[in-house]
Parts: structure tokens; sequence; C-alpha cells
């Protein structure tokens, strides 16, 4: 989608490397699921905390009361910031929230991030909270950058997705059919492109409303027969078939 | 050049459906806020029209002593107000286009989708009544039914377990019911919220001139993803908090320095006028700003079903 925003970075071994930056939809979107987890992490403490403290006699002895604060303080204070340091260092760069949305924070050199920068981006986060600065700042500048991103020098981007072929169900009469267009038709003609739409096709085609799958299939079944120089085609070929062993045909031309 | 291939299968997320929806707001921002401008423009026209309605009438009554005049006044008004309305709703439309043209990658000038929907106001004006009325249907039945099961679950209680006074345990319960029945009767109403959600949408790219039809493909596109609506309407209103607090805090602070409980003083009430004033103000500026991108976000939602159940992006 153009209207993602991306940015350029080179590693230390001078890679150049794209990313399509996170965006303020997705954070906001983990954001919110790390909150609930956090903050319902952080109320069963209290309650767990408060149950203890009223059973247990020798915790309220005058002696250990000070000291049973200050530790229940210490306590809430690591959850608070641990949550986000812990589960970003183990992680690599992810949160429950961020794995669900599928956004992972890393350096701006596109190295995993370290314990230092996700302490910087935990301490910085009540002040990206308050005012909702750090909404702004993802908003309004060019690589999305909260204050606690500024200062860790890190960026948030969307998770590379694994092409898994194994989620498209292609029938066994293509693989003849796929064969047969191979030895006829210039199956070399078709783009990278325009493979990806074939493979964006086979992934939604189950998802497709009813009524219009025929006419979808048709249209591209005929724009591919075009390309592969097949264009007068038996009228009786079934167009969903015909994708499946345009699908598989391209993708032996390389394993030979 | 490495890239990271985030996108296999051409569709949206929820949060990238946001996303997008600040992104072309951002760079159409001028463009949006001007017809946002027209539309706030009708709405406080409407204002207007009943304030001079009423001064016209005053004076008719002067001149001609009779309350017949009122008549061709109050019927003058309600024509005038409808067209103010199906105005209103047709600038909102206007955003819906302009947003789903650049999707499309046919952007239109402001000029040219004006043009093309001013023939459609009326339906707008159909469309947005329609609209409203379904959802305050929903509202209303919902919340009937939702408080016969309450008050049928206290009475059982009541005369069950034969309580008369009502115990602590008992309260408790009772209170927690409410709660849950209340999230129960907002999450019904997003719900169905989401299924108008891209009512306008129809009407003002497809070829149909039918408020209905549009309401029923709304309905139609949505089905199967109310789940996903629901999640971006939550995430599109969440972001819009800090602008939407501008008017609310003013607002909230306002009324409690003029609530008689908290003080007497005519300097604190005089501060409290004020500050409702101003909140009300900012939150109208708030809206102007907020408006384009919920629309934006509709033509969004509106563009990525359409290309998930009709395919519309699978050429080559």
């Amino acid at each position: 989608m153009k209207f993602l925003n991306r940015v350029k970075s080179q590693t230390p071994e001078s890679v150049e490397l794209e990313f399509v930056l996170a965006g303020i939809g997705n954070r906001t979107y983990a954001l919110i699921i790390d909150y609930l987890i956090w903050s319902s992490t952080l109320f069963l403490l209290l309650i767990v905390w408060g149950f203890l403290a009223t059973q247990i006699d020798w915790l309220r002895s005058d002696t250990i009361r000070p000291w049973v604060s200050a530790i229940q303080i210490l306590i809430l204070f690591g959850v608070y910031i641990g949550y986000f340091v812990l589960f970003e260092t183990l992680w690599r760069g992810q949160t429950p929230g961020k794995k669900y949305v599928k956004i992972r924070v890393i350096r701006e050199d596109g190295r995993n991030v370290g314990v230092q920068q996700s302490i910087l981006r935990s301490l910085l986060r009540p002040i990206d909270d308050i005012f909702c600065l750090g909404f702004l700042l993802i908003v309004f500048t060019a690589q999305e950058k909260r204050l606690g991103d500024l200062v860790a020098g890190t960026i948030s981007i969307q998770e590379g997705q694994a092409v898994n072929n194994q989620k498209i169900a292609i029938s066994s009469a293509a693989a003849d059919l796929a064969i047969r267009l191979s030895e006829t038709g210039k199956i070399v003609a078709i783009s990278p492109d325009q493979f990806a739409t074939i493979r964006k096709y086979l992934y939604r085609y189950s998802a497709l409303d009813p009524a219009t799958k025929n006419r979808v299939s048709d249209r591209l079944a005929r724009q591919l027969l075009e390309k592969i120089e097949l264009a007068d085609r038996p009228p009786t070929l079934d167009s969903h078939l015909t994708i499946e062993a345009i699908f598989l045909a391209y993708q032996q031309q390389f394993r030979e | 050049m490495a890239k990271n291939n985030y996108d296999p299968v051409g569709t949206l997320s929820v949060g990238n459906v946001v996303t997008t929806g600040t992104t072309i707001y951002k760079s159409n921002f001028k463009r949006y806020f001007l017809v946002s401008l027209r539309a706030v423009g009708w709405s406080i026209a409407i204002g207007f029209a009943a304030v001079g309605f009423a001064i016209i009438g005053g004076i008719m009554f002067g001149i001609t002593k009779s309350w017949l005049i009122a008549i061709p006044l109050v019927l003058g008004w309600v024509a005038v107000t409808l067209y103010f309305l199906a105005r209103y709703a047709t600038e909102r439309a206007i955003i819906c286009r302009l947003a789903y043209q650049e999707l499309i990658e046919a952007p239109e000038t402001t000029i040219v989708a004006t043009q093309q929907l001013l023939p459609r106001t009326w339906g707008f004006l159909r469309l947005s009544w329609l609209v409203g009325l379904y959802i305050s249907l929903v509202a209303m039945i919902s919340s009937f039914a939702l408080s016969i099961v309450l008050f049928a679950v206290v009475a059982a209680i009541i005369y069950g377990l034969k309580i008369a006074s009502p115990d602590p345990a008992t309260s408790i319960f009772i209170g927690l019911l409410t709660i849950g029945l209340f999230c129960l009767w907002i999450v019904i109403l997003i719900r169905y919220y989401a299924y108008w959600f891209v009512a306008e949408l129809p009407l003002a790219v497809e070829s149909t001139t039918s408020a209905n039809f549009s309401i029923r493909r709304s309905k139609q596109l949505t089905t199967t993803a109310a789940s996903r609506v629901v999640l971006i309407v939550t995430m599109a209103f969440l972001i819009t908090i800090p602008i939407n607090l501008l008017g609310s805090v003013p607002t909230f602070i306002g009324q409690i320095m003029t609530s008689p409980a908290i003080s007497r003083e005519p300097s604190a009430q005089a501060m409290g006028g004020v500050l409702i004033l101003v909140g009300f103000l900012l939150s109208l500026l708030g809206e102007l700003f907020v408006m384009p991108f919920w629309q934006t976000v509709k033509a969004i939602v509106y563009y990525d079903l359409r290309n998930r159940r009709e395919g519309g992006d699978l050429i080559i």
C-alpha cells in the first residue's frame, strides 16, 4: 500500500533495507492490547497483595510494615517498567500486543533492540502518554518516532509476513493443466508483480463473495491467457483452474 | 535492496486502515478541511434560518395580527432546514468520494466531486435520516429488551429468595449485572453501527441514486466483517480522543464550577459559564477537524471490503 510510510536503513554491514513503518493504527491497537494485559496484571497483583496483607498477621507488625510497603512498591514499579522491557528484549522487539498486531521495534540500523533501548523507551513512555505527545509525534513525523524512539534510536516496523504457500489449496487437476500450459503458453511473459496478483487471488479466493467469484476468475484468467499468448483458449476451460495452473507453471519454470 | 514483504495478501489490517486514514487526510488536509468548513457552514445556517424565520414571523404577525401567517412560515422553515441538512450530508459524502477516488488512484478535484454528488443531494438526506432512524430503533428496542431482562432477574431474586431488604451480596450482584448489561448494550449499538458504517459510500461512488440500495449494500459488505469494522471504529475513536478532549475538558470543568454543590459564588458561576462556552466552541472546532478523518476511514473500509468481497484489485 503506497499510503504507508517507509524508511530505508543501513545495517552495520552496509546492506540497505527498506521497512514499512508500523503506523499510528497498528501502534494504537498494540498499545491497547498491552495496556489491557498489563493493567490486569497490576490489578491482580494488588488484589493478591490486599489478600495477603489482611490474612497474614506478621505482615502487619510495625517493624515489618515499612519494608513490606517498600517491596510492594518495588514490585509494582518492576511490573510497570518491566513488562515492556522484558518482552521487547526477550521477544526481539515485540510485546504480546505488538506480536498480535504483527509489528516490531528495531534499532535504526535494522538490528534487534537491546535492554538499553527498551529501558529508555519504557522510561519515556509516561511522558509520551501525557498530552498525547507520542501520538502527535508518530502522526506528524516522517519516521513516526515518539520521544522514546527518538532517544533510544529505534523505529517501529511492520513485520514481514512469510509467504505461506500451504494456505493456497490447489486442485489436483491443475497440475496436469500446468504442464500443458507451460508447453504451449509463454509463461515467462508473466512478471513477478503479476505473479503476486495471482497469489493474492488464490489466497483470497475463498473469502470472495460467491456472487462475484466467477466474474473475478474470468477476468483474471482472460488477462493471464492473453499475457501468455493463449488468448484463443477453449471456452470450456474453467477460469479458476486456469489461474491455478498458471500459478503452478510459473513456479515450476524456476525449479527446472 | 531487501524489502520486508509485509503484504502478500493485498488487504488492509485493522491498524493499517486507520494509518491509511491519517496519511490520506494529512496529504489532502487543505481540500478536505475546506469541504468540512462548508459542511459546518450549512449546519450553522440551520440555526440562522430558525432565527431568521422567527424574526420574519414576528414582524409579519405585528403587521397582520393573524396566526394564519405561521402556516407558510413554518412550511418554509421546514423546507429550508431540510435543504440545509441535505447539503450538510452531501458535503460529508463529498469527502468520502474524494478519499475513495484517491484510493483507486483516480483522484478528483473537489469541484468535480461536488458536481457529481449535487444531483444526489436528496438521496443523502434520505440516507442519513434512514440510518439515524435504524440506529435509534436498535437503541430503543435493545435497551427495552435489556431492561426487561434486568427487571426479570431482580424480581426473580426478590421473590425467589424471599429477601425483604437487599443484603450486600445481592446488591453487588445486581450492580454488576447492570454494568454488564450496559456494556452489552454498547456492544450491540456499535455492532449495528458497523453495519451502516459505509452506507454513504455506494451512493457517493457507485452509479446508484437509491438511498435504500446504498444502505442494503453497506450491510451486505459489512456482514462478514462486522467485528473488524467494530475494531476499526474503536481504533479511529481512540486516536481522535486528543482532539475530542480539547472541547470536553473545558466543558467538564465548567460544569463542575457551575454546579451548585461545589460553589454558589457568582464569579465561579460566571467563569464556569465561560468555560462551557469555550468548550462548546472548541468541540465545534474539533468536529471540523475530526469529521474528514472519519469520512476518510469510511472510504478506506469500503474500499477494502469491496476488494475482499469483490476482488476489484485482482487484475493485472
